[in-house]
């Protein structure tokens, strides 16, 4: 039987500083199988890693795609370790044998990431998401990254917008003709209904968002024809790590 | 006579079906008293205008948050691994503001604008209802402009699904007391 993949949000998610060197660290001693993060694309063509579109300097909300590399990495995180790049992640977590998954606002910023996942041999290890919080079509965000890499894992994270989850929200059509693995949906709108739906389908059921015990537990006992959800994305990712070895291995 | 909100001090134009039908003397007070569903059994110098009714009847919910903060352990140990946040919210048509403190094993709450707020959240009075009765989510009202959110949005995130794990912690306590 398979065990649900725990995915650490920005790492080790609210303990400590997101998304810095020593979130993703922690993370990894949680005991995660992989980390989930955002991407951004600097002016010189780097890529970042942090939630927001724009950094406020001297006192002015500048787009990151309008700055240098240099100019993004004066920005300090609260801990005040520096905003990271990607090529940064990789080598400092190269050997841990983890999985990364990052989400993508635009196709330009997608290519970018798997040209770089590419010099560190590590296309199989990467899946780009399209965000819950964009309204996008597959298509929008994912064609022109599917003709660049034919191999690249692709996952819809279906729109918050909608508080109820229906088939025509999932894109099927699309998911098939991009060959996008998997479906990623709030811990809110994930149902034993969906879940079996998007099984028989053929997709990955990946949940997010899940933080408290209560959550974590109910879906880490939800199984269809045998299997438990495949991946599970949280702010607490030790509890899901401690909670699926606790549940999943009896 | 006319009735006026005890609150607002507005002057109520048509009472509640409720109230209407349920006006009586109280022999032991000697006043007048009526039905307002939620807000309890009144007395007319007590009267709720349906808005200020229906505010008093949310901020209930949270005095009820507050009270299971003290009583159930599940909600406790849940609040005592979160870091100490405040978030503002305001309510318009009608206007009503309350604050709540959660994260370092605590879950406060009260009327008014308090300094030192993590998240602020603005929104009408009918969103928050619906999102509080579970008819909707903070982050679909977001989306669709409904909602705003100032702060920072991680803390925003908690303190909706620590309001979701408290309604549902709520209603199995409820269950379990009627059993």
């Amino acid at each position: 039987m398979n065990k649900t993949f725990v995915w650490g949000h920005r790492g080790a998610g609210f303990i400590g500083t997101q998304n810095s060197l020593s979130s993703f660290r922690r993370a990894i001693e949680m005991g995660v199988d992989g980390v989930k993060s955002e991407t951004q694309l600097s002016k010189d063509n780097e890529i970042f890693l942090t939630f927001n579109q724009k950094l406020k300097i001297n006192g002015e909300d500048i787009p990151i795609y309008e700055l240098e590399s240099n100019e993004i990495k004066e920005f300090k995180l609260d801990n005040g370790e520096p905003i990271m790049t990607l090529p940064e992640l990789f080598k400092e977590t190269l050997n841990s044998g983890i999985r990364y998954n990052f989400d993508v606002r635009a196709p330009e910023v997608g290519i970018r990431v798997c040209q770089i996942a590419r010099e560190f041999d590590l296309t199989d290890r990467i899946e780009l998401a399209k965000t819950s919080i964009d309204s996008f079509s597959l298509p929008e965000i994912f064609d022109k990254i599917r003709r660049n890499d034919k191999k690249v894992a692709l996952i819809n994270s279906v729109f918050l917008k909608y508080t109820n989850i229906e088939i025509k929200h999932l894109e099927i059509e699309n998911m098939n003709k991009l060959n996008v693995q998997g479906i990623n949906v709030h811990y809110n709108l994930a149902s034993p209904e969906l879940f079996k739906t998007v099984k028989d389908l053929g997709f990955k059921f990946y949940i997010w968002g899940v933080l408290f015990n209560r959550s974590i537990r109910k879906y880490l006992t939800m199984r269809y024809k045998g299997q438990y959800v495949d991946a599970m994305m949280s702010n607490f990712p030790h509890r899901l790590v401690n909670l699926r070895n606790e549940i999943q291995n009896n | 006579m006319s009735l006026i909100c005890s609150n607002c001090g507005k002057i109520v134009e048509t009472v509640p079906l409720k109230c209407g039908h349920s006006i009586s003397l109280n022999g032991e007070t000697n006043q007048w008293e009526c039905d307002m569903g939620n807000c309890g059994v009144v007395t007319f110098d007590k009267f709720l205008c349906e808005n200020c009714c229906i505010n008093s009847s949310m901020f209930k919910i949270f005095q009820d948050f507050q009270k299971l903060s003290v009583d159930n352990p599940e909600f406790r140990e849940e609040l005592d691994e979160l870091d100490a946040t405040i978030v503002q919210t305001k309510l318009n048509n009608p206007e009503f503001a309350y604050w709540v403190e959660f994260g370092g094993g605590k879950f406060n709450v009260g009327k008014g604008e308090t300094d030192g707020a993590t998240v602020k959240v603005d929104c009408s009075q009918e969103v928050m209802s619906e999102i509080l009765a579970g008819r909707t989510t903070a982050f679909s009202e977001f989306l669709q402009g409904n909602l705003s959110l100032q702060g920072n949005l991680q803390y925003a995130v908690v303190y909706f699904d620590l309001l979701n794990l408290a309604t549902e912690i709520k209603n199995d306590v409820g269950v379990i007391l009627n059993e």
